[in-house]
């Protein structure tokens, strides 16, 4: 290791006579007008390296994907700024830090919106305005937030009463003509809108230009449902086909709980716990049943072979671990069981026909892979409330509130603020705050982006 | 396959050669596993060891190429698992985690010239390694420093720089 730092300095030295004669040193000493001069001889410029672009997009890649990294290094020079923000590295920035996306905050239903950076890497408020959103007053009143995911947010107006719906798809984090994109009016005669959901096409968020939206329909106040899909790059709306409908067991309502992408396809839980899933490569729905919750049976207890469906914020649909990086098919369920989260996965994985086989697959079992003790990664004292009231059903202050598919990482609420974990670590979860304040009882959309 | 180990020589730009074996550098760099590839039928019925010019890299910056190298792809060297290291924090105790964060502690101008070999050597692992490293000593720098520690000339008239750092001053 000496032998080798004797080469680096005697190579520096070389390099710095042969090569290095351009401004190296310190340009901080010197005036203004000493460093205009030095724009001239270009040549001899002092770092190779720097000056080549694909170089330099090597280096700026691998910086951290805050919020301010890339705003900040554009100050730097006009190549830089070129660089920086030419969409194409924008998306190969995106695409490299895929999996670490900084969270900006969370979105309620309401537009509502509580960042979660501080600055300088918390975005400027006015990216967040809900009626800049909608481009018109009270979007609390007539709008809602129905999704957030690869950076986009989904904004939904409408519904059960006018047999129509109106989307906009924004991108807070995107400056320019492509923040804020409006999605053709869905007619639903004789149908309400159940849920919506946005996915981009391409590179998981990466690449945003192309975006699919998602409408769960139920029709006629019957049970049936039927999904309609939005592709930005048609610029339509499309029906899955009518023999393509699913009827779950029970009427269903419209759903508050967002949804979850695993590989390819879009996952709901309706009101009864059961599941249904949207493939997005053939655009058909399907139905993954449940077993009913077993009646005067505490959960967790070992002979109980099903997860304790209970959508009062203890339930949420996530990929499952070690799933090739979320990319594969597989799910999971997150359940709340008390003082610890259950992770439960269907014995075998689904059979590429399970249109023809629903039933065979509704009866394959649920196997608990891994329960985590709250107690023990939750930095916060879980003290159960004195009396059950109709207001307060639950009997620990406790539920989650969302899942980050890229970075997969789950909320939940506590009386305490909001505390984020990641699924996927190997060892055991660690929960740590995100959110000082006391948001309980409802979901939060996480809005994650590079 | 001879049962001792086949070595050959690369002669860096400046006519230094260095010995390595020629399992572990096919391993690392897909450059040179090309020219053995290229030069191996003409030399399969000899036992005259090849070597191979390297022109775009000094000998300096070839040893230390090398010594990564045969840290990272001898697979009698490497202790633990070989490709787990990139996942290791910082304070991991991994010895290639160690040893890669020594091994890029290195000034500017070496730093890049491993870069520069990483990339014409086709070795991606010690680029992949290099570029995060010059990406590190960007980080955490103010505008003045980064232009100081890599001699960038600010080219922004005062009022375009002003103009830049109003539409972004929510980042500064």
């Amino acid at each position: 290791m000496a032998g080798l730092a004797c080469c680096g300095s005697f190579i520096q030295t070389r390099r710095s006579e042969l090569v290095f004669i351009g401004p190296r040193g310190r340009p901080k000493s010197q005036s203004h007008s000493m460093k205009r001069l030095q724009l001239q001889p270009t040549s001899a410029s002092p770092a190779p390296a720097l000056e080549d672009d694909d170089l330099l997009a090597e280096f700026l890649l691998r910086l951290p994907p805050q919020p301010s990294t890339l705003p900040r290094v554009g100050l730097v020079c006009k190549r830089w700024r070129r660089l920086v923000t030419d969409p194409r590295f924008v998306r190969r920035f995106r695409a490299f830090h895929r999996r670490t996306p900084p969270l900006h905050g969370f979105i309620m239903r309401s537009g509502l919106f509580f960042p979660t950076q501080e600055p300088p890497d918390r975005l400027p408020p006015s990216r967040f305005w809900r009626d800049r959103w909608c481009g018109e007053p009270d979007f609390q009143y007539h709008w809602g937030v129905h999704c957030c995911r690869h950076g986009l947010v989904l904004c939904c107006r409408g519904g059960e009463e006018e047999f129509a719906s109106e989307f906009i798809v924004v991108d807070p984090v995107t400056t320019g003509h492509r923040s804020r994109r409006r999605v053709g009016i869905l007619q639903h005669e004789g149908a309400y809108l159940v849920a919506s959901t946005v996915v981009s096409v391409a590179g998981g968020g990466a690449d945003r230009r192309a975006f699919l939206v998602v409408a769960l329909l139920a029709h006629d106040y019957e049970t049936r449902l039927t999904a309609s899909v939005y592709s930005s790059e048609s610029g339509a709306w499309a029906s899955s086909d009518s023999d393509a409908a699913v009827v779950p067991p029970s009427p269903v309502i419209p759903l508050l709980q967002p949804s979850s992408l695993v590989g390819n396809a879009i996952y709901w839980f309706l009101f009864d716990g059961e599941i249904v899933r949207f493939d997005l490569g053939r655009r058909r729905l399907s139905m993954i049943e449940q077993r009913p919750r077993p009646p005067d049976v505490p959960p967790g207890r070992p002979d109980v072979q099903v997860p304790w469906i209970n959508l009062d914020f203890r339930s949420w649909i996530l990929p499952a671990a070690g799933d090739g990086d979320g990319h594969g098919r597989r799910f999971c369920l997150a359940v709340l069981s008390r003082r610890s989260i259950e992770f439960w996965e269907r014995e075998a994985e689904l059979s590429d026909d399970d249109d023809d086989d629903d039933d065979a697959a509704a009866a394959k079992k649920w196997v608990l892979c891994r329960t985590v003790q709250l107690e023990k990664v939750l930095p916060v004292k879980l003290e159960e409330h004195a009396q059950t009231t109709m207001l307060l059903p639950l009997p620990l202050p406790l539920g989650i509130s969302g899942f980050d598919e890229e970075s997969n990482a789950i909320f939940v609420w506590t009386d305490d603020g909001v505390f984020m974990s990641d699924i996927e670590s190997t060892t055991t979860m660690q929960f740590k705050k995100v959110l000082d304040r006391q948001i309980t009882r409802c979901y939060l959309h996480p809005y994650s982006s590079v | 396959m001879a049962s001792e180990k086949k070595v050959v020589f690369l002669r860096s730009s400046d006519g230094e050669a260095f010995e390595v074996s020629e399992e572990v550098i096919s391993a690392a760099s897909v450059t040179i596993k090309g020219m053995i590839d290229e030069e191996s039928p003409s030399r399969a019925d000899t036992a005259a060891t090849t070597t191979l010019a390297i022109p775009n890299v000094t000998a300096a910056t070839l040893s230390r190429v090398l010594h990564y190298v045969n840290k990272h792809f001898d697979a009698a060297a490497v202790v633990g698992r070989p490709d787990d290291y990139i996942f290791c924090a910082p304070g991991d105790e991994h010895p290639l985690a160690r040893f890669d964060d020594d091994f890029v502690d290195v000034d500017n101008d070496t730093l890049i010239d491993l870069v520069h070999a990483a990339e014409y050597l086709h070795i991606k692992k010690l680029f992949d390694l290099t570029c995060k490293a010059v990406a590190d000593k960007l980080k955490g720098r103010t505008i003045d420093q980064i232009r100081e520690t890599f001699g960038i000339v600010n080219d922004y008239t005062v009022e375009e720089e002003v103009e830049v750092y109003r539409e972004n001053s929510w980042a500064f």
